[in-house]
């Protein structure tokens, strides 16, 4: 199965080709936007984290940060900072430098006497970037250049039947064609922790697996917070959700059945191809920026209730389940897999048609997320701020 | 009858028939795709497509589970080909599977490890 995609100098294959305007910190975000509005082809990204942070945050937005300018969607980069922030400008440029070949400029807004000056700066960089990027071909890819972020957020009692399953199958055809798939949210593992693990591809990954759960709740523990009590809601009983493995194992399904090859600290990037999971929070915005910064090009995104979400970099594909959501939704809604309910459809049929979506996706068609410029971004936190 | 006519008439049929997937061919459960009443025939559709029909003993709720066959207290209770509790009490066919007849299983994080120990 074949798409057309960018090819990029390490091997990678991008499925849209962004010049990334991007924020050292928080104060630098809205210059960003300004900045990013001049110029077509640019994205920009808001971010509320790079300063006032203990070093497991700092880690935390470094990673996201760079793992952003790295995504193979992204063809080059344009960092903006204030000057005080945890790290700088430069010292951002210089770590996309290191870790890639990607063309990298950027500049400070206290040096450059404020976001005006810097502007016009980055604007005229950020525009011979775009014409540089804009001289990049598409060319043929292969399915296994795919890397798919599975996700799910406002799931109803139709997500565990309808759109978990049809994605779960999808990424089980994705892992046979050689691609990449990676699916999050430790906090919905937890209850079907134990059936998730048996993915795992050695002894050492099923315990990775026992593991996240274990410590983060562990580490919900130590803020005297609890994420276990009260599971299922009295609202997931009515709903028909009787126990919390079968609450959680309505999650998992997404992310198929193959055998998982590396779970991956949040954020960071995989070493291996296959199915890989992150440890990230069940937060599905937090999630999706996670999977992004870990070089995920395209998300599957499930819904239930319905949800609009989208991110800057990555086209974010929208599959439902419920027949309401579909229809009363369908400004937000790429994918219907309600005819599941109705044995309309079979699981592996869906599965099918969100792989077909997929390959499209990545070769151009533009996603309802995407054409309405949707840019959700939440980096997690590992404690306050300070 | 008018084009129109027909394909309002065939709706009508299909919003009357309760349907229940049986996602999974280890599943001792199905789950309804809409209200069922108690005495209404259930067509059960199975992963592969095709299709039986089971007698709805009680009422199920929407999205609720129906059981297949008779269970005994103690067995196993599988979704999704996993499962998902045990039985606390008997639960004949044909009626409803939910927190007042099952559990879940407890176990702690330190039985589940493979290594024992042998991993940190």
């Amino acid at each position: 199965m074949k798409f057309l995609g960018f090819k990029r100098k390490d091997g990678s294959v991008g499925v849209r080709n962004h010049v990334l305007i991007l924020p050292s910190c928080a104060c630098a975000s809205e210059t960003c936007r300004v900045v990013a509005s001049q110029v077509l082809g640019t994205k920009n990204v808001i971010i509320n984290v790079g300063c006032s942070d203990v070093t497991a945050n700092t880690e935390m937005t470094q990673r996201v940060l760079t793992g952003f300018a790295l995504n193979a969607n992204v063809f080059g980069v344009v960092v903006i900072g204030l000057g005080c922030e945890t790290v700088g400008h430069r010292e951002l440029a210089e770590k996309i430098r290191m870790l890639s070949d990607k063309p990298v400029v950027s500049f400070g807004i206290q040096e450059e006497g404020g976001t005006i000056k810097t502007a016009a700066l980055a604007v005229e960089a950020a525009r011979k970037m775009v014409e540089e990027a804009s001289k990049l071909q598409k060319v043929e890819c292969d399915a296994s250049d795919l890397f798919v972020a599975i996700e799910c957020g406002g799931s109803d009692a139709t997500s565990g039947i309808a759109s978990n399953p049809a994605v779960g199958s999808m990424a089980d055809k994705i892992y046979d064609l050689g691609g990449i798939t990676m699916m999050s949210e430790t906090v919905e593992f937890i209850g079907a922790e134990h059936v998730l693990a048996k993915r795992g591809e050695t002894p050492e990954i099923h315990d990775q697996i026992i593991r996240i759960c274990e410590e983060y709740e562990k580490h919900l523990a130590l803020a005297g917070q609890d994420c276990r009590s009260g599971q299922p809601t009295p609202g997931n009983k009515v709903g028909g959700l009787s126990t919390i493995e079968e609450k959680s194992l309505g999650c998992i399904h997404k992310g198929g059945t193959r055998p998982v090859s590396e779970v991956l600290q949040e954020a960071a990037r995989p070493t291996k191809k296959g199915a890989l999971i992150m440890d990230t929070p069940g937060y599905d915005i937090s999630s999706v920026t996670s999977m992004v910064a870990g070089g995920a090009t395209i998300v599957v995104f499930t819904t239930g209730r319905g949800t609009p979400t989208g991110h800057a970099l990555a086209p974010v594909i929208k599959v439902t389940g419920n027949p309401l959501t579909a229809e009363r939704m369908k400004d937000n809604m790429d994918i219907d897999v309600s005819g599941i309910l109705e044995g309309e459809e079979t699981i592996n049929q869906a599965g099918e048609r969100i792989l077909k979506e997929v390959l499209e996706v990545a070769g151009g068609k533009v996603t309802k997320a995407e054409a309405l410029g949707f840019s959700d971004i939440a980096v997690d936190h590992v404690c306050r701020y300070i | 009858m008018t084009e129109q006519s027909t394909s309002l008439f065939l709706l009508k049929i299909k919003a009357q028939m309760s349907k229940a997937l049986h996602i999974h061919s280890k599943d001792n459960t199905a789950v309804c795709t809409s209200e069922v009443k108690a005495g209404e025939e259930v067509e059960v559709i199975d992963s592969d497509g095709s299709r039986s029909f089971i007698n709805a003993v009680s009422s199920i709720p929407f999205c609720n589970k129906i059981a297949l066959i008779d269970i005994q207290e103690g067995e196993e209770i599988f979704k999704y080909g996993e499962v998902i509790g045990k039985a606390i009490a008997f639960i004949p066919k044909g009626t409803l599977v939910n927190h007042l007849n099952i559990a879940s299983q407890p176990r702690s994080y330190a039985e589940e490890y493979v290594l024992k120990g042998k991993y940190k």
